[in-house]
């Protein structure tokens, strides 16, 4: 019976998404929880250090000739003893004026610690997880944090970060915030700057807050070095290493810490074909590290990863399955004869659905200063008509060609890199 | 150059198809304006039977009081018919536009003598005659004779002008009197009754004067009767078997419980094989006429009783709500039905016993209605329709409805005699114009029966009627059935899995609503710690 198997593909699409939006929502509150209790607790965030442990940050660069000088003497304005930090920018085989520039910037800026390794061709352009891997070899710190190239922390971010983690000794890593610098620019900017405060402080705060587990965000980001040492440093493999890091510290049984005080600007992309690129690899790479980790989620150590693991399965397969399904028997429904049978106020769920999304994202706005203004109240209402469809494109984009390599056995360890503007 | 040539072939086409359009959906519509509904010591309501007969004749139907009738009224209408059935108009002011009126009038009824005064037509109605034996017409030509046995007086009719054109009389030897006539745009048609000789030539001639649709011309249905749960399931095989075999379509009149004389009640879920014989006998050109829920109800054994009228006192339901009774029936026998998977396209009341009302009211569940109908509401009559109706409708949302008019008998015994009425009963209404009709047979009699007939009307080159491709619809509360070209497509809002889900998505709102509500609290708490924390002075850096 035709109309069976569309009701029970309709059951299926209905409870996973269903389920998915429950499970967000119970996030966002754990998120919402966690703010609370800094916003009244400040003084908790105050920095208690008896001694300065000694920091190396690693920042790799691969063509950044456009934006390393300002990051550079951003992380020389830390607010941190000049004499317990070093700077290692790792050139990774740039082909620009990037190694130029950091030559100039360490000979005019001797009184800081400013190490450049440049990469060789034997050695380099085999992606950021290798770059890490060889400023690794060269830090001397307690401590490792990483930066990407285009960063700029403000000057009490280090602070946070080693604040936080020293005190807590069952961390292995500690994150910060990540904001977006040129939130004005245009619509797409815009949209992704609503993204990235809704995902921190709903899914990153609300795991955190809930179940103890945040992941690490490729930046902005302190670990100790005994825990990177244990872990065996970077995955070479992995695209998204910041992900597969953060798993691999889980089942060593290391937990990370959420800083969100310690903030970093970042340039995010400005164009459309930039950001498809950079979110189909962000795809990729999770699916890579949800697969590689998917067996060992029911050993003893991965309770935390469990739930990690089940949230990316859930987004990248059960929900976008999901919507794939409902979506064809939308149309399916308009064009032909063949519709479901099950009946439903569906019209009033997806108003509710919608409602509750967009008050979601206004209330977290409103946690950021200067975040609830008109303007950004207006993308929220249009989001998820626009800048949300985009992502189904992204996760069946990158699943299609996370599969195609495997099918015809790509390099996957070329450099992927995100276009930088002025 | 050719985008010229394209944009004025686009606006031509967009002028001209509303303008074609309109031409069409203006026609044909029809007034009935009567003074009673019944004649003078008559039992059958002569306007409820001429509205449907009028029916296949026209786009639309309008029924009106002649005291009803207003200013300027009756030119809206292609053709106004006068049912006369006891000559008392009084309205002035239709008389004035019945008079003056430039558009089809057609008098129909026995009390002819108010059109004397008014002048409608140069003739004279005078006293009643009682003694014409036969009614003469003209077929392409050829005068036909018809036997008139009936005792029903007819107005001596005197013509005043030659031009007036006459088509049918009664005869009695040599004495002759108009029996139906026309005068430029105005018909007259004396001498009416709804059975017999004068039935069939009024039946006839009204194509001769209206548009007749075509839909059901030259058609017979086949219906095997009383399809109840305890039938013979073979032997229904078999006649499912031997219908197909001669490409035969067929209806099955079903009876979806058994009611037997203890009170018990079997369902035909609840015998075995039962349904999977109906779903056999569907496979092979059967289509479903819900013939009652349990064929009784008034005291009797399935299959014997009137359910939808009280058999024993001769008269329509009264010991409880009509209304609410004929629809609680019909909806628990559809759900009955649609549990095994069966679908009902069409409705025929048990006997053809249920009040006008009753019929209605019938009228919004079932799109099409097979058998006879009863034209009263105080005793038990049927009349039957000289041909199968179709009544179309213009309105996108209410489509065709149809009347499958049983005109021919049924087997009623082993030996043949059956067989012959049926054949002698088709024979004397084969010559009216768009006759179509259906008889009926009881599973339990001979097949040999079914076989004679068969081969007869095979040799007649009838087309046998197939209901799944009538795009047929049944709407009750929450059961939903259309037959669209051959397939059946059915909902039901109401099957128990629904329920359960429906439960489900209930239980989703409810916890999405507190939910929403949830976090507006937390926004308003949001906003009201953003204004204190600025007062305070705090940095907002966060």
């Amino acid at each position: 019976m035709n109309s069976n198997i569309i009701d029970y593909l309709f059951l299926y699409s209905f409870f996973s998404i269903w389920l998915l939006l429950m499970f967000n929502i119970v996030l966002a509150l754990g998120g919402y929880k966690y703010y609370n209790k800094r916003v009244f607790n400040k003084r908790d965030t105050e920095p208690k250090l008896k001694e300065y442990p000694f920091v190396s940050i690693l920042i790799p660069a691969h063509n950044e000739e456009k934006v390393i000088t300002r990051t550079v003497k951003s992380m020389f304005n830390l607010y941190y003893p000049k004499d317990k930090y070093e700077v290692i920018v790792i050139n990774d085989n740039s082909s620009d004026n990037t190694r130029a520039i950091l030559k100039e910037l360490k000979y005019s800026n001797s009184s800081f610690n400013l190490k450049v390794i440049n990469t060789t061709k034997e050695n380099g352009g085999k992606g950021k997880s290798n770059a890490l891997n060889i400023g690794i070899s060269e830090a001397k710190g307690e401590y490792i944090a990483v930066y990407d190239a285009d960063n700029t922390p403000e000057p009490f971010a280090l602070i946070y970060l080693v604040n936080e983690i020293i005190n807590n000794s069952k961390y292995g890593a500690v994150i910060g915030k990540f904001r977006t610098r040129n939130k004005h620019k245009n619509t797409l900017t815009k949209f992704i700057n609503i993204e990235t405060l809704s995902f921190q402080w709903m899914i990153q705060a609300g795991r955190f807050e809930l179940f103890g587990i945040c992941t690490i965000p490729g930046t902005n980001f302190l670990i100790s070095r005994k825990a990177l040492d244990e872990v065996g440093g970077w995955d070479p493999k992995a695209i998204a290493e910041d992900t597969e890091i953060s798993f691999k510290l889980f089942e060593k049984n290391y937990r990370i810490g959420l800083v969100p005080h310690a903030i970093t600007w970042e340039q995010e992309p400005e164009s459309l074909k930039v950001w498809l690129k950079q979110r189909t690899r962000w795809v990729k790479g999770n699916i890579y590290v949800v697969i590689k980790y998917l067996p060992r989620v029911f050993s003893k150590q991965f309770k935390n990863i469990g739930i990690d693991v089940f949230y990316y399965i859930s987004i990248y397969f059960l929900f976008m399955s999901s919507l794939v399904i409902s979506n064809t028997i939308f149309i399916m429904g308009l064009f032909t004869d063949i519709k479901i049978t099950l009946s439903g106020n569906y019209i009033l769920l997806w108003i509710l659905a919608y409602l509750i999304f967009v008050i979601q994202i206004i209330i977290t706005l409103s946690m950021e200063k200067g975040e609830s203004t008109l303007d950004n109240f207006a993308h929220v209402i249009i989001i998820y008509f626009t800048y949300s469809q985009l992502w189904l494109v992204v996760a069946l984009k990158g699943l299609f060609l996370y599969l195609t390599d495997i099918v015809f056995s790509k390099n996957k360890t070329v450099w992927y890199k995100t276009e930088r503007f002025d | 150059m050719y985008k010229k040539f394209i944009a004025l072939i686009l606006i031509f086409l967009t002028v001209f198809i509303p303008v074609t359009g309109l031409a069409n959906s203006k026609n044909n519509n029809t007034l009935i304006v009567y003074d009673t509904n019944r004649g003078i010591g008559e039992t059958v309501d002569g306007v409820f039977v001429l509205e449907k007969l009028l029916a296949n004749f026209s786009s639309s139907i309008i029924t009106k009081h002649e005291s009803d009738i207003k200013q300027n009224e009756l030119s809206h209408y292609s053709n106004v018919v006068v049912i006369s059935n006891s000559g008392t108009f009084y309205n002035k002011e239709f008389i004035k536009q019945l008079v003056t009126a430039k558009n089809k009038i057609i008098v129909i009824g026995n009390e002819l003598e108010w059109l004397n005064s008014i002048k409608l037509v140069p003739a004279n109605i005078m006293q009643k005659e009682y003694d014409y034996t036969e009614i003469i017409y003209d077929e392409d030509g050829v005068t036909k004779k018809i036997l008139r046995k009936s005792y029903l007086g007819v107005s001596k009719i005197e013509l005043l002008k030659k031009d007036i054109k006459v088509l049918a009389s009664f005869k009695n030897g040599h004495k002759t009197n108009p029996m139906i006539f026309n005068y430029q745009n105005k018909w007259v048609i004396s001498g009416v009754e709804y059975f017999g000789g004068s039935y069939y030539v009024i039946s006839d001639k009204l194509s001769d004067i209206l548009e007749r649709n075509k839909t059901f011309d030259n058609t017979i249905f086949v219906r095997i009767e009383d399809v109840h749960p305890l039938r013979d399931q073979e032997k229904l095989k078999e006649v499912a078997d031997y219908l197909q075999s001669q490409n035969v379509p067929f209806l099955i009149a079903l009876i979806p419980a058994f009611h037997n004389s203890n009170g018990d009640i079997v369902t035909l879920n609840e015998v075995s094989g039962f349904s999977e014989t109906i779903k056999y006998m569907t496979d092979r050109g059967g289509s479903i006429v819900l013939h009652g829920y349990t064929h009784a109800g008034y005291g009797e054994v399935s299959g014997e009783g009137y359910e939808y009228w009280d058999g024993v006192n001769n008269r329509p339901i009264t010991d409880r709500d009509e209304k609410e009774y004929i629809e609680n029936s019909i909806y628990e026998a559809l759900k009955i039905c649609i549990k095994s998977e069966i679908y009902p396209l069409a409705f025929e009341p048990p006997h053809y016993a249920i009040s006008m009302n009753g019929f209605k009211q019938v009228a919004n569940y079932f799109s099409v209605f097979c058998g006879q109908i009863q034209p009263s509401n105080e005793t038990f009559v049927t009349v039957e329709l000289p041909f199968s109706i179709s009544i179309r409708n213009d309105d996108p949302n209410t489509g065709s409805k149809y009347i499958l008019s049983e005109n021919l008998g049924y087997v009623s015994e082993n030996n043949g005699n059956s067989v012959r009425n049926i054949i002698n009963k088709y024979n004397q209404q084969k010559d009216i114009k768009g006759y179509s009709g259906g008889f009926f047979f009881h599973p339990n009699m001979n097949i040999t029966e079914l076989k004679s007939l068969i081969s007869f009307f095979k040799k007649q080159s009838v087309n046998f009627v197939n209901l799944k491709t009538l795009n047929s619809t049944v709407k009750i509360r929450d059961i939903f059935i259309k037959s669209n070209n051959g397939k059946i497509v059915a909902s039901i809002l109401n099957s128990n899995e629904n329920i359960e889900f429906k439960k489900i998505t209930m239980a989703i709102i409810i916890i999405m609503t507190i939910l929403l509500f949830l976090l507006l609290i937390v926004f308003l708490r949001f906003r009201k710690y953003k204004i204190i924390r600025y007062k305070s002075g705090e940095p907002y850096e966060f």
